[in-house]
């Protein structure tokens, strides 16, 4: 697998506040890479920087092995993206804004075509971008990453305000641009879930610091605590004995099962007492070990959507 | 016009503009404003022509005055030869630029034994004398009298008068250039001012030699009206000896009467109406069709605005509608884009003078019927004389007019650029624009009899370049005729310009290419 977008130690400030402070990645091809972290982390700042919209003030961006400050015309023939949200002409119709791309990016005009029907826009392309619903204009937004081929897409929140049949579109498209056709695809976020779901690598930041890059199944195995559901016999017993005994673990009981918070080293021992008190484990499963325990672990709180 | 092909990104930004529909609209409503000022204008000498006075009329009325005058004083000899003068020009209807006016005038001024007041021999004459003990040089003024008029026997003047007569009945303008001749080498011995004597029979040669029919000189009796076209020969000798008697009164020692810019144009209108009579070209008249077309570049100065406004827009609006992002990532470099754009500002420059040229084209000729389109201009450039068709003289004027729109529209595109804000931009812009006349009248003001130095170099003093452009001299006047100071030239000025708009476009490609967008 082939390194196409790689970060070294870059820097970014405004004034005398450092907003990207030492960020060092690499996303490589076929990869679904989550960039993962709280409003105001610096997830956007890194993408205009990485897309040439903001200058570096250290340190390297080269996509291909192309510096996009040195050599920014070869690098930028092989990324596309979209910033904050898909800002196009709303004067012109679909088929124009995206006819004006392809042409400043070269792409052939079949090519047009083409990903019209991959984002299934066929039957509203020729009117105006301003009728357009938000579905459509972040559709029509990822029509046009597409147009030139690149061998990256970087997308900045692709799912802000979609509806959850509009998430799961993206999604599967995602998953098929980067499966499938083997294009790299870096998408940020500051929803968890979105990140679990759909992404093979994940990187964490905050406050300008890349804090844990990893895949999904790493920031999940190294995970200390989870929650683990255990169906118990006889109930009636169970529930007083827990409630006496941890109840600071309990994360919700009902009269059929009770789920725990807790980490793996502790399920041995809280297995053993329950057998010691006559109490017949029939049921054990993990319920949700989820990054969101990496990540609140990692990020120390921090305002993200669960 | 390598300047305009290729480019992809120059076809994007075409498709964007011309696909805007308030490019249009504001093109509509500019054009628009344009006819109508071709119409107005057009209406507007139409209706001055219809309601000038005749000649016929306005000298009935001068007669009935004199009448009513002779009344009071029956024995003024001025009053009688004006009955008398006035009442030939009418039965005969000899129009007042018919040179018989003067022969006319000369003999009943003989008749009535009037000696005509000579305007020229009472003007105030310096002479330089020599340093006094100071050092200073004075110029003492001297009142010179005129000549005493030695009594002219009755016998000379009866033969005098009999030869005027004969000219005039007979309609012998030799005979009468030859009668001035004589009569001024008569007066030669005694003149004061003998070179103004030699301009004079120098002219009345002239006529003789080129054959042509003079124009009356006296402008008691032409003034106000308009010359006849088919007389334009005897108007370039006219012109001529104005333009060496200023010459003459501007060397006059002591006595600056004209700055030396305004010398040099006398030396240039001698030389241009030499070249007109020796190549039979005659002047183009102002109200004909090219001269409407050529006046009809005034309204350029509409331009402007549009232009102000789709510089502002150019790279605000990308702002305003987050579409810079999509633009700037595509793999270009800023610089190319920023070029893109400027070179599209210029096409629609181009454009849209190209349409206010076609449109005051089509215009004046429904009114003037496109009469003598293929006429030439003469210019006399860099001690040149320069013969060109006149309509492609005006095709230049009007690309010269265009260089303050463009000065102002690079100054709207850098401010747009710099505070990205297009509605700052063209505030700022159309303020400066609609004040700049007050401003240079303002800094122009004599400060203790100075102009405030470096005002010439400003923008503002430079953009108003139709007062420098040869026949617009003509349909403004003098009056009008502003520039800061006379070292002011139209090359100045267009290198001026050339100077604002590279440093407006340096400065916004500069900020373009290197501000971060947020």
């Amino acid at each position: 697998m082939q390194d196409v977008l790689v970060l070294e130690n870059v820097y970014k400030s405004f004034g005398k506040r450092t907003i990207i402070d030492d960020i060092s990645l690499t996303v490589k091809t076929g990869e679904l890479f989550g960039f993962l972290g709280p409003n105001g982390a610096g997830k956007t700042t890194t993408i205009k920087m990485i897309l040439g919209l903001l200058s570096i003030d250290s340190g390297r961006i080269s996509i291909m092995g192309k510096d996009i400050e040195n050599d920014f015309e070869a690098a930028m023939q092989n990324i596309s993206g979209i910033v904050e949200n898909p800002d196009m002409y709303s004067y012109l119709s679909g088929y124009d804004n995206l006819r004006l791309h392809a042409r400043a990016c070269g792409a052939p005009k079949e090519r047009i075509d083409e990903v019209i029907h991959l984002v299934g826009m066929q039957i509203r392309i020729n009117d105006k971008f301003k009728t357009y619903s938000l579905g459509m204009k972040q559709r029509l937004g990822v029509a046009q990453a597409l147009l030139h081929n690149p061998k990256i897409m970087i997308l900045d929140e692709p799912t802000n305000g979609l509806d959850p049949a509009g998430i799961k579109e993206v999604r599967e498209l995602l998953r098929y641009l980067s499966h499938t056709q083997g294009m790299a695809v870096f998408v940020s976020s500051h929803i968890l879930q979105e990140m679990q779901q759909m992404c093979d690598t994940v990187c964490i930041i905050n406050k300008g610091r890349v804090l844990k890059v990893g895949t999904v199944d790493d920031l999940t195995k190294n995970s200390k605590t989870g929650l683990y559901r255990y169906k118990l016999s006889p109930m009636e017993n169970a529930l007083p004995f827990i409630q006496q005994n941890i109840p600071d673990k309990i994360a919700a009981m009902t009269d059929e099962y009770v789920d725990l918070r807790i980490s793996q080293d502790e399920v041995d021992t809280i297995n053993r007492r329950l057998m010691d008190n006559n109490l017949v484990i029939y049921g054990l499963n993990a319920v949700e070990i989820s990054l969101e325990q990496s990540y609140m672990e990692i990020t120390g709180g921090g305002n993200v959507i669960v | 016009m390598l300047l305009f092909n290729g480019s992809v990104l120059l076809k994007n930004e075409r498709l964007k503009l011309y696909k805007k529909p308030s490019t249009w609209i504001l093109m509509g409503i500019i054009l628009l404003l344009v006819a109508l000022t071709v119409i107005i204008s057009y209406l507007s000498q139409y209706g001055m022509r219809a309601y000038q006075n005749k000649w016929q009329d306005e000298y009935l009325w001068q007669l009935s005055d004199a009448k009513s005058m002779a009344e009071i004083d029956p024995d003024d000899a001025n009053i009688k030869k004006m009955i008398d003068t006035l009442g030939y020009l009418l039965e005969n209807d000899i129009n007042p630029y018919d040179w018989r006016t003067d022969a006319v005038n000369d003999y009943f001024s003989l008749k009535h034994n009037v000696i005509e007041p000579d305007y020229d021999d009472m003007k105030i004459h310096y002479e330089m004398i020599k340093p006094d003990i100071n050092g200073f040089i004075i110029g003492q003024q001297t009142e010179t009298e005129k000549p005493v008029e030695t009594e002219i026997d009755q016998a000379e003047l009866k033969s005098r008068m009999e030869k005027l007569w004969t000219v005039i009945t007979k309609n012998d303008w030799k005979s009468y250039i030859r009668y001035k001749i004589d009569d001024l080498k008569i007066d030669y011995n005694q003149a004061v001012y003998k070179d103004e004597l030699d301009v004079d029979i120098e002219i009345y040669e002239l006529y003789l030699e080129k054959n042509i029919v003079p124009i009356s000189q006296n402008s008691y009796f032409n003034y106000g009206f308009e010359q006849p076209e088919s007389e334009w020969k005897g108007t370039q000798i006219q012109l001529i000896r104005d333009s060496k008697m200023n010459l003459l009164q501007g060397e006059d020692q002591g006595g600056i009467m004209y700055t030396r810019a305004q010398l040099k144009s006398f030396e240039n209108d001698i030389k241009i109406a030499q070249e007109r009579l020796s190549t039979n070209t005659p002047p183009i008249a102002y109200n004909s069709f090219l001269g409407m077309l050529e006046q009809a570049a005034s309204s350029l100065s509409l331009i402007t605005v549009l232009m102000v406004v789709y510089s502002a827009n150019l790279f605000a609006s990308e702002y305003g509608s987050g579409t810079i992002k999509m633009l700037l990532i595509t793999p270009h470099k800023r610089k190319k884009i920023f070029w893109a754009k400027s070179r599209l500002l210029l096409e629609l420059a181009l454009i849209s003078m190209g349409i206010v040229f076609i449109i005051s084209f089509i215009f004046n000729g429904l009114f003037t019927g496109f009469k003598g389109i293929g006429a030439m201009q003469i210019l006399y450039v860099f001690g040149n004389i320069i013969r060109l068709p006149y309509l492609l003289y005006i095709i230049v004027c009007y690309l010269i007019l265009m260089l303050p729109v463009i000065a102002y529209g690079a100054l709207a595109l850098m401010l747009s650029v710099v505070t990205r804000k297009s509605a700052v931009s063209i505030a700022v812009t159309l303020l400066l624009l609609f004040t700049s006349d007050l401003l240079i009248m303002l800094m122009t003001l004599p400060v203790g009899g100075a102009v405030l130095p470096g005002t010439k170099f400003l923008i503002f003093a430079n953009t108003s370049l139709q007062y420098y452009l040869p026949s617009a001299q003509v349909a403004y006047g003098e009056m009008f005729y502003r520039t800061v100071d006379e070292t002011m030239t139209l090359g100045f000025s267009v290198a001026i310009l050339l100077i604002y708009i590279i440093c407006f476009i340096w400065t916004a490609r500069d900020s373009f290419c290197r501000r971060d967008v947020k």
